[in-house]
C-alpha cells in the first residue's frame, strides 16, 4: 500500500511540475498565436486601443470593414467579432476583460437571437474561449465559474490551454494581417440554387439569464461612459420583426440607439452580397460599411 | 456518475481507501462493500431499477443452488430449471428491450400486407446495463447447469458477481468461473496489479476523453446534417467513427478493467486491437470479445452443432443467425438486425475458402505489405458496417450510403481544422501505441531505455497531461451506456 502511494505522489508531482512548465510554453505560444480566434482574443484585450469597437459574433466579424467606417468617423476603429455563437455571456466577459487595461469611447454591438433567446449549444460554454485569462477580471472569472472551467483552470494552467494544441502551433508558422483591424472578409457568393434559403426561424423561449447579462453589459458601458450602440446588420431573408422586441425594449428601456437593418433594400434578397444566408461576403461589407457609417456618424458625433 | 468524472474520482476513493484500510484481506466484507459500492454507483444511475436488479439477482442465485441440488438427484429437474433461467434472463431482455420493437414491427408488417391493427406500444422505461447484467445471469445458470462451476452459495457474492460497479453499465461481461473464484479469496493491495490498473484508467480516459469525443464533435455535425454534406465528407465521417467508437468503448473498458485491477480483480479483456485483424472474423475474435466469446459458447457452437448435418453451410448458418443476434443485442431496430447480417455474410467467403479457420500467424516485427492491404479492406468493410450501426433508420443510413455512392458528390472534403484537429492528433497517438503493442512489443524506444527508473510515473502523468490538452472534460456518456 505504502510503496503504491508513493508511486501516486511520485506521478502527481510530475505531473504538476510538468503542467506548470507546459501550461506556461503554452502561455508563450499563445500570446504569439497568429491564428484566427486565439490572436483576435489576445488582440482585442491586450493591443487593441481605438475609440470605437465593433463587437458581436461572425456576423459582425465579416460585416464591419474598420478602414472604411473609420474614414467616415474621421476615427479609429477596431472589429472585435468573433467566429461563432458569441453570445451576451462571452461579450460581457470580453468587455470586463479589454475594460481591464483602456475604455473605448463608442461600443458598437452587433445583436443576434443567441444574445437573448434559449437557442441551443449557446450558453455559458461560450465563455470557454477566454479560460486562458482565468483570473484576469472577476466578472469573467465568475462566468467561467458558470460554465465550470474556472476550477479546473486554476487546477491546471494547461488545461486552460486545452485543444488549442494545433492552433498554437499553425500559429507559430502563419503571419497574421494587422491592416484589417479585426475584419475578414468573406469570399463566394451565396449559391441559392443549390442551398436551402431559410427564412431565420427562431422558435426559442427569452433567457431571461441572457437578458440579465444583456442588461449587465449596458449597465458596465454606462458606468464607464462607453456610448452603446446596438445593431443589426442585413440578413439574406425576411425576418419576424418580433424577433427584436427584446433590443428594442432594452434600447427604448436604456435610452440607447437600436440600428435595425435586418431588411435592408438593395442588399437583403441580393445573393450577390451574402456568403451564406446570414452573413454578407466581402462585396456586401464593402456595400454596407459606409451606410452603417454614414448612419453611425448620426449619434456618435451627436 | 460517468466513470471520467470528479464525481466518480470520488466516489471510487472512498471505496478504496474503505476497501484496503478497514476490510483489507477480509473477502466476505471486501464483497460486501463492494456489492454496497456497486449498488449506490447503480442506484445513482438509475435508482428506480434498483429493486428489478436485485429481484432478478435473487431468483437467479436461487436457480442456481436449485439446479445445484438437482443436478445429481434429477437431471431433468435441473435441465427444466436451467432452462427456465434462460428463458427468464431473454425474457427480460424482451421485456424491457425488445417488446415495442416487436409490437412496432408487427404492426407495420400487417398494415403492409392490408390487415389494419390497432397495435399499442408500451411505456417502458430501459433498466441500464440490462444487456450485460442478464447475459451474466443466464452464463451463470448454464456454467451451473453445465457442472462448470459450483452453484454460488453466498448471495453477496454473487450479487457482488451481477452488479460490479465497473462493469455493470458498459461491460465487459466477465463469466461467472473466474469471477467468482476471485471474489472467494481476500484481496490485498497487489503493487504490480494496482499500478497497472492505474495507468490502464488514464490509457481509457485518454482514449475516450481525447479520441471519442473529439472525434464525435465532427461526426456528429455530419451525420446529423448528412444532406447538407458532400459524398467525400460522409465517407470521411464514415472512416473516422469505426476509430471513435472503438476509443469510446475500448475506453470505457479500459478503465473499468483497470478499476477492477486496483481492486484486486482481474476483468475480463474486451479489445484488442481490432483494426489489425486481417480479415472480419479476425476482426471479431478482437472486437468487443466478452460478447463474442459469450455467444461463440451459448448461441454459435449448440447451433453448430444442431445445424452438423449442413456441414459448412450449417456453420454459416450458425455463424449468421450468431452475428444478428450481436447486433440485436446492440438495439431494437432494424438497423441492428442488419449489421449483424452484414456481418455474417462477410464470412460466408472466409468459411468457403476456410479462411475462417485459420488464424493469422503472429509473427514479431512489422506487418508485410499484403497484410496491411488486408487489415485496410477488412477496416473499409467494418466502417460500411457501422454505418448501419450508426444509422436511426434504414432510411438514413441508405441516405449516408447513397451520398458516399454518388460521384458527383465527391468534391469539396469540408475539415474544420480547428474541430477535427486535436482528435486526429491524439487518434495517431492512439493507433502509433496499438501498433507497437501488435508489432513491436519488446522494443523500448529514446523515453523508455533513458528513464528505466521513472518510465512508468512519466508514461502516466503523459497521458494526464494529455488528458488535460486535449480531453473533452463536459464530455458525452459512453456510447454503449444505451445498450
Amino acid at each position: 500500500m505504502k510503496k503504491f502511494i508513493v508511486r501516486l505522489l511520485i506521478i502527481i508531482a510530475i505531473t504538476f511540475v510538468a503542467d506548470r512548465g507546459f501550461g506556461y510554453v503554452a502561455k508563450i505560444l499563445y500570446s504569439r498565436t497568429t491564428t484566427t480566434d486565439e490572436y483576435k482574443v489576445n488582440s482585442v484585450i491586450y493591443r487593441m486601443d481605438d475609440p470605437v469597437v465593433f463587437m458581436g459574433s461572425s456576423r459582425a466579424h465579416h460585416h464591419y470593414i474598420p478602414s472604411i467606417i473609420g474614414d467616415t468617423l474621421q476615427t479609429g476603429v477596431y472589429n472585435a467579432g468573433l467566429w461563432g455563437t458569441r453570445n451576451t455571456f462571452f461579450q460581457y466577459a470580453l468587455l470586463c476583460n479589454i475594460l481591464q487595461r483602456y475604455t473605448p469611447k463608442t461600443i458598437c454591438w452587433e445583436i443576434h437571437p443567441i444574445d437573448y433567446l434559449q437557442t441551443p449549444f449557446s450558453s455559458y460554454e461560450t465563455v470557454d474561449e477566454l479560460a486562458p485569462f482565468v483570473n484576469y477580471s472577476p466578472e469573467c472569472d465568475a462566468l467561467l465559474k458558470k460554465s465550470g472551467q474556472y476550477y479546473r483552470c486554476e487546477v491546471s494552467h494547461l488545461y486552460r490551454y486545452n485543444s488549442r494544441f494545433v492552433n498554437l502551433l499553425v500559429g507559430l508558422t502563419s503571419h497574421a494581417s494587422s491592416s484589417n483591424k479585426g475584419y475578414k472578409a468573406m469570399s463566394g457568393i451565396f449559391d441559392t440554387a443549390h442551398a436551402t434559403v431559410i427564412k431565420d426561424k427562431f422558435p426559442y423561449p427569452v433567457s431571461e439569464e441572457k437578458v440579465h447579462y444583456m442588461q449587465l453589459f449596458i449597465d458596465k458601458c454606462k458606468e464607464k461612459h462607453i456610448q452603446l450602440i446596438l445593431l443589426y446588420s442585413p440578413k439574406f431573408a425576411v425576418e419576424d420583426p418580433s424577433l427584436f422586441n427584446i433590443p428594442d425594449s432594452l434600447a427604448r428601456k436604456n435610452g440607447i440607439p437600436f440600428i435595425n437593418h435586418y431588411n435592408m433594400e438593395g442588399i437583403t434578397g441580393h445573393p450577390e452580397y451574402f456568403y451564406d444566408w446570414g452573413h454578407l461576403n466581402s462585396n456586401g461589407a464593402e456595400k454596407y460599411s459606409p451606410i452603417i457609417a454614414s448612419e453611425l456618424k448620426q449619434y456618435i458625433h451627436k | 456518475m460517468v466513470v471520467n468524472s470528479i464525481n466518480f474520482l470520488v466516489f471510487f476513493l472512498v471505496v478504496f481507501i474503505v476497501y484496503y484500510s478497514l476490510f483489507n484481506g477480509k473477502s466476505k466484507l471486501q464483497n460486501a462493500w463492494l456489492l454496497l459500492a456497486s449498488y449506490f454507483f447503480y442506484g445513482f444511475a438509475d435508482w428506480t431499477m434498483i429493486p428489478l436488479l436485485l429481484i432478478a439477482t435473487a431468483v437467479f442465485y436461487g436457480l442456481g443452488i436449485a439446479i445445484g441440488n438437482y443436478q445429481k438427484s434429477n437431471e431433468k429437474t435441473a435441465s427444466a430449471l436451467s432452462t427456465l433461467g434462460v428463458v427468464l434472463g431473454i425474457g427480460l431482455l424482451v421485456y424491457f428491450k425488445y417488446l415495442n420493437f416487436f409490437i412496432q414491427s408487427f404492426s407495420d408488417l400487417f398494415n403492409a400486407i392490408g390487415l389494419h391493427t390497432q397495435w399499442y406500444t408500451l411505456q417502458i422505461l430501459m433498466p441500464l446495463g440490462i444487456s450485460f447484467f442478464t447475459f451474466k445471469l443466464i452464463s451463470y445458470v448454464l456454467e451451473v447447469k453445465r457442472e462448470h462451476i459450483e452453484p454460488c452459495r453466498s448471495f453477496v457474492d454473487f450479487a457482488t458477481y451481477i452488479a460490479f460497479f465497473p462493469t455493470i453499465l458498459s461491460g465487459p461481461i466477465d463469466r461467472p468461473k473466474p469471477f467468482l473464484a476471485q471474489l472467494s479469496q481476500g484481496r490485498t493491495l497487489n503493487y504490480e496489479q494496482a499500478s497497472e490498473g492505474l495507468k490502464r484508467i488514464f490509457w481509457g480516459m485518454f482514449m475516450k476523453t481525447c479520441v471519442a469525443d473529439r472525434l464525435a464533435i465532427y461526426n456528429d455535425t455530419i451525420f446529423e446534417n448528412v444532406v447538407h454534406h458532400k459524398g467525400a465528407t460522409v465517407m470521411f465521417a464514415s472512416l473516422l467513427y469505426p476509430i471513435q467508437m472503438y476509443a469510446d468503448f475500448a475506453g470505457y473498458s479500459e478503465m473499468a478493467i483497470g478499476v477492477g485491477a486496483i481492486l484486486g480483480i482481474k476483468v475480463t479483456e474486451n479489445f484488442r486491437r481490432p483494426f489489425f485483424g486481417q480479415n472480419v472474423a479476425e476482426y471479431w475474435r478482437r472486437w468487443h470479445m466478452s460478447l463474442t466469446s459469450w455467444l461463440t459458447d451459448y448461441v454459435f457452437m449448440p447451433l453448430n452443432i444442431k445445424f452438423r448435418d449442413l456441414d459448412k453451410w450449417g456453420s454459416i448458418l450458425a455463424i449468421i443467425i450468431n452475428l444478428v443476434l450481436v447486433g440485436l443485442w446492440h438495439g431494437a431496430n432494424w438497423t441492428f438486425a442488419l449489421f449483424g447480417l452484414y456481418h455474417g455474410l462477410l464470412f460466408v467467403p472466409l468459411m468457403l475458402s476456410g479462411s475462417f479457420f485459420k488464424k493469422s500467424k503472429t509473427k514479431s516485427g512489422l506487418p508485410a505489405f499484403g497484410s496491411v492491404l488486408k487489415m485496410i479492406l477488412t477496416f473499409c468493410l467494418v466502417s460500411l458496417g457501422l454505418i448501419l450501426f450508426r444509422s436511426a433508420s434504414v432510411k438514413e443510413a441508405a441516405l449516408v450510403i447513397s451520398r458516399i455512392a454518388n460521384p458527383s458528390h465527391w468534391t469539396d472534403l469540408f475539415i474544420d481544422y480547428k474541430i477535427l484537429s486535436n482528435g486526429l492528433f491524439c487518434m495517431l497517438i492512439l493507433l502509433w501505441k496499438d501498433f507497437k503493442d501488435e508489432f513491436l512489443p519488446n522494443k523500448q524506444f529514446l523515453l523508455a531505455k533513458y528513464t528505466q527508473r521513472y518510465y512508468y510515473e512519466l508514461t502516466v502523468s503523459f497521458y494526464i497531461l494529455l488528458i488535460l490538452f486535449f480531453g473533452v472534460l463536459d464530455g458525452n456518456q459512453f456510447i454503449y451506456f444505451k445498450f
